[in-house]
């Protein structure tokens, strides 16, 4: 049994580093797991995530969100399912533009019966996305509470 | 305005809402006008500066998560004509290998994924072509939109081999790459490449062999190659160049008529001493500038920035290793800009002080210059195009989609001329100075000015494709590249105007975003909420 997490984002976007920092603190705390975790910076190419998902049983997607309603460094947990959207809905979509979600829908339809069923998203509310290499407090508080959820969660799957 | 005009304003074009915002002025089904707004201050000079001199390596990666193994073959060249490093022929060949495999894969990711889905609009639903460009090329169902998507998905695995990961790898580091492959990391490079072409390159894409594709040279040529076989008729090559006349798209997306491009992949024995001035000599694919009737040798010197109509305080129009730190002023939104003033985060880049395209159709055409070398890329074919067909968004997809075959030659070439026991890597000497590092991305021209003071970054720009192709007016009001190329173009239904995302998505727009806003697409988030 395999699974996958994968970060989206950019560290040097500010809060949007965030996905990026759970994998890079996440690999200390796998440092024992490695057949069986998989951890992925996918850097901010959403496309990417269809030619991942291959040969994990559970997939964790772990990113950003821009969300207006509630307080930063609030924390969703979202079966993927929830959130898929489909390219065609996104009227001028281009590559740079690639959600993971939209890749998602690609990977449902292409990998047939081997996609895997057991996808989650973990998305951390954030506010600030200029050109800075820093986290608002707030956010960097969310990802830390992420690292110890997806790490129970994780530890428990495996067992 | 008149009473008849209406405006269409058509947002997002990137990842974040907002990011690129394309506004068509419409009379009578006409673009009479068209401004590109990017609507994000990206601040990158304020980032960098500062900071330790290598740090482009590992930051400029970042800004893109397409062109990711672009950005750094050109942060690591900026530093090797600063610190005047010598580069062994092992690590240029690696280099080259990362980028054009960056390109391989973008093609047909990029045709399938992004531009021939376009196809299936109703609009087009009248033309006899119609149902199998729909049996192909439907996002999902389409036949070969699958086995295309899945298949552009090996070429990087080559560059991981090599780079360790993709994308935002920093293998490759002035004076050479970090990176020391073994006689197994070869054979598995050619198998992966050699899959590339079996499922999909010439059974499905060409038809025929990558080699029998080659030999096309006119326009003629490629009519009576697709003529010539069933395979040809039926690959999708052979399709698409059928079905874009059909559907009328080598009528519109005309564009600026002028074209640069920086060049790219430098050849192993002729810039180990890395030098700006021999640079243009030293790539494979060839640098230049095409005024519509001559070509000019490039220099880099001659490209500027203009900020009079971008969100900056007012400096005259300036060298990238010249221009003052931006000062941002105050933006507006889409829907109180004044288009006559300041109304986009971009700045206007300029060559020789034209409005310029960059992208396939500029390599293509470098590609044709009767002056070129012979270990330079030597291909007539779209000198002939655009005299017999001229620009469009046709001409600018099917310069794309020929690239694929003559890089797919490339890559197998220096596979076999790496030395596995010769260095890849020469420590250089920190230096201060001024470097230019500059590439082909898969959409274009992109390069970085960087100069180095007490061993940290003075001053570091990057000028992308997209700076080049969608940047506002200038100081004279000359349109950039996509404005130029809306303007005119017929929108049949201006609740779907597919005509203006064909122009767009010929470009390839490549405005980097970072965050999805999921909340934005009537997903209520709120019940999911754990903290």
């Amino acid at each position: 049994m395999k699974c996958a997490i994968l970060g989206f984002g950019n560290p040097v976007r500010g809060d949007d580093a965030v996905g990026c920092q759970v994998i890079e603190k996440l690999h200390e705390k796998f440092n024992n797991e490695k057949d069986h975790i998989g951890l992925f910076d996918m850097g901010t190419n959403g496309f990417e995530i269809l030619f991942t998902l291959s040969g994990y049983n559970k997939i964790i997607v772990v990113d950003a969100v821009l969300d207006n309603q509630n307080k930063i460094g609030q924390i969703y947990k979202v079966p993927a399912e929830e959130v898929l959207m489909a390219p065609e809905e996104d009227p001028l979509l281009f590559l740079h533009g690639m959600k993971w979600n939209q890749g998602l829908s690609y990977a449902k339809k292409i990998m047939g019966d081997s996609y895997p069923t057991d996808v989650d998203a973990y998305l951390i509310s954030i506010s600030n996305i200029s050109f800075i290499e820093a986290m608002q407090p707030e956010v960097e508080k969310a990802r830390d509470e992420v690292i110890e959820l997806i790490f129970k969660e994780v530890v428990s799957w495996l067992n | 305005m008149s009473a008849s005009e209406k405006i269409m304003n058509i947002s997002p074009v990137g990842r974040v809402e907002g990011d690129l915002d394309v506004r068509v002025y419409i009379e009578n089904n006409r673009v009479v006008r068209a401004h590109t707004q990017a609507a994000m201050f990206r601040g990158f000079e304020k980032i960098m500066q500062g900071k330790d001199y290598q740090s482009g390596l590992i930051v400029t990666p970042r800004i893109c998560g397409i062109c990711g193994g672009s950005h750094l073959y050109c942060a690591s060249s900026a530093l090797d004509t600063a610190m005047q490093t010598t580069l062994p022929s092992n690590a240029l060949l690696l280099r080259a290998i990362g980028q054009i495999t960056e390109t391989i894969q973008s093609i047909p990711r990029w045709f399938y994924a992004i531009f021939a889905t376009d196809l299936c609009n109703k609009k087009f639903a009248h033309h006899p072509s119609y149902q199998e460009v729909c049996r192909r090329w439907a996002a999902y169902a389409g036949k070969h939109f699958q086995i295309g998507v899945t298949a552009s998905g090996r070429p990087v695995e080559v560059y991981a081999l090599f780079g360790g990961q993709w994308p935002h790898s920093s293998y490759m580091v002035p004076g050479g790459v970090m990176c020391s492959p073994t006689l197994s990391d070869i054979t598995r490079a050619y198998s992966i490449l050699n899959q590339f072409r079996n499922d999909w390159l010439e059974p499905i894409f060409l038809g025929c062999s990558v080699e029998r594709y080659m030999q096309i040279k006119t326009w003629d040529d490629l009519l009576a190659w697709v003529d010539e076989k069933e395979s040809h008729k039926n690959s999708d090559m052979g399709f698409f160049i059928k079905v874009a006349q059909e559907f009328g798209l080598d009528t519109f997306g005309q564009g600026v008529g002028k074209y640069m491009a920086f060049g790219t992949y430098i050849h192993k024995d002729l810039w180990n001493q890395p030098k700006i001035e021999t640079r243009n000599n030293a790539l494979i694919s060839p640098s230049g500038f095409w005024d519509g009737f001559n070509f000019h040798e490039l220099d880099h010197l001659k490209v500027t920035e203009h900020v009079k109509h971008s969100w900056y305080e007012d400096y005259p129009a300036a060298h990238p290793w010249d221009e003052p730190m931006p000062n941002p002023l105050k933006s507006t939104n889409l829907h109180h800009t004044d288009f006559d003033g300041k109304y986009s985060w971009a700045k206007a880049p300029r060559y020789d002080d034209h409005a310029v395209e960059v992208g396939p159709l500029a390599r293509v055409i470098m590609a044709g210059n009767p002056n070129n070398k012979s270990h330079q890329i030597q291909d007539p074919l779209f000198l002939d195009i655009m005299k017999v067909k001229g620009p469009s968004v046709f001409t600018r997809t099917l310069a794309r989609l020929h690239e694929e075959a003559k890089l797919f030659s490339l890559v197998h070439e220096w596979l076999g001329q790496i030395n596995l026991n010769d260095e890849f890597y020469i420590k250089p000497t920190q230096r201060d100075g001024r470097g230019w590092g500059a590439t082909e991305a898969a959409r274009g021209a992109l390069a970085h000015w960087v100069e180095i003071e007490d061993g940290k970054i003075k001053n570091y720009q990057v000028m992308a494709p997209t700076t080049w192709n969608v940047g506002p007016n200038d100081e004279k009001g000359r349109a950039g590249a996509i404005e130029a190329a809306l303007t005119g173009i017929e929108i049949a239904d201006p609740n779907d105007p597919v005509e203006v995302g064909l122009v767009a998505r010929s470009f390839d727009s490549c405005l980097v975003c970072t965050v999805h806003a999921l909340d934005k697409n009537g997903k209520d988030l709120t019940k999911f909420r754990i903290n």
